[in-house]
């Protein structure tokens, strides 16, 4: 069962507490989602935002087929989609503007070097290693919630992951042609 | 041994560790003897360790509940059927029908004292709502279709996202809130509204006064 179930219902009659629950339980999920694929945090906000507006007013009709959570990140995955275009910018080349000190630890170092090489894939590249390797979703819920076929979510993730390696400079340093 | 390559589908399954025992030996067997597909391997281990290791991000606390206060007011799709969206071109004869068909019970049981009739009633209204959201798409949610009939006065057309468009109102003393259409309604004067739009751009949210 969808843990997230009875608190969605109570959200689908109008209940804003449930909802604002919900938005607590899933707020870093979706962030994530949103920052790793724009590459700023401003936009990434503005994408969450966006998304939840969506969410909250589609509630009504979401029908449990999908887990409410892979509803919702193919909701930001949209949301994301439409800033950027909005925007007209290419992801940015910096990653993204500490601008809440407590964010300025050793850790987000790490993150920084990992955007910008993020920064650089495909945009369905790197969509589909966010929601696998960060965010834990299955084959199937990438297929569902990106609407291609499974094969096709492998072979991002296969490519993502193997172009994000590249670019971190943490792969074999001799490449050779193609299989 | 290294002739037949494993394709790439292959090899993220070999990383994942999604293989039978016996194609996950073959796999192994070909990557001692072929350096490109072992590079990959290594690749993808890499890749994916990158991205694991990296922490999840926080929404700042403020954009949280700025974000919570700009929810607009939902309207239920059981009370209220959106007026002149595109999907109601299916769903207004149904609803009509379904309203029909429920004050047609309702009459029938009053007389007959049954007590299905409200049940029956809902259902058909149920359904109507349902036919309308099935017309919009479930996963259609990105798509907000013009308002083509609003109450408000339109001030201008701005760029959105039509949610940032509310908090600019609303850092300026303006209540707004997002329409289910997209759009967004603010309550106050005219000229207040016009003022606190002065530096947005033109777009496609429309902005109403009520």
């Amino acid at each position: 069962m969808d843990p997230d179930e009875l608190l969605v219902r109570r959200a689908q009659r109008g209940e804003r507490f449930a909802f604002e629950q919900l938005v607590e339980r899933h707020e870093h999920r979706l962030y994530t989602l949103a920052a790793r694929t724009l590459g700023s945090r401003e936009d990434a906000a503005d994408a969450v935002q966006e998304a939840l507006v969506r969410a909250w007013l589609a509630l009504p009709k979401f029908r449990g087929d999908a887990r409410f959570s892979t509803w919702l990140y193919r909701i930001v995955v949209n949301a994301a989609h439409d800033v950027r275009a909005k925007r007209r910018e290419p992801a940015a080349e910096e990653p993204p503007d500490p601008a809440d000190p407590r964010d300025r630890f050793a850790e987000q170092e790490l993150s920084g070097e990992l955007q910008r090489a993020l920064n650089g894939l495909d945009e369905s590249y790197r969509v589909a290693v966010v929601l696998y390797d960060v965010l834990g979703c299955s084959y199937a819920e990438i297929a569902e919630l990106t609407g291609v076929p499974e094969g096709t979510v492998k072979s991002r993730i296969f490519r993502g992951r193997g172009e994000l390696a590249e670019r971190l400079g943490t792969a074999v340093e001799e490449t050779e042609s193609k299989t | 041994m290294a002739e037949k390559h494993p394709n790439e589908l292959e090899l993220l399954s070999f990383v994942e560790e999604e293989l039978s025992a016996d194609e996950r030996q073959e796999v192994a067997e070909h990557l001692v003897a072929c350096r490109s597909c072992s590079q990959h391997v290594r690749r993808l281990e890499a890749g994916r360790g990158a991205l694991r290791a990296s922490p999840l991000l926080e929404l700042p606390e403020e954009r949280r509940r700025e974000i919570l206060a700009a929810l607009p007011e939902r309207r239920e799709p059981r009370r209220s059927f959106r007026p002149l969206k595109r999907a109601l071109v299916i769903a207004a004869p149904v609803a009509a029908a379904a309203a029909l068909v429920g004050v047609f019970v309702l009459g029938g049981t009053q007389l007959g004292g049954g007590g299905d009739a409200d049940e029956a009633a809902r259902e058909g209204a149920a359904t109507a709502a349902e036919m309308q959201a099935e017309a919009e798409d479930s996963g259609g949610v990105e798509e907000a279709a013009p308002e083509a009939a609003h109450a408000g006065e339109l001030v201008r057309s701005v760029e959105g996202p039509a949610a940032e468009v509310v908090n600019l109102l609303r850092r300026e003393g303006i209540p707004a809130v997002v329409d289910p259409g997209g759009s967004v309604t603010a309550q106050g004067a005219l000229a207040d509204v016009r003022a606190a739009l002065l530096g947005r751009p033109a777009g496609d949210v429309a902005v109403y006064v009520r």
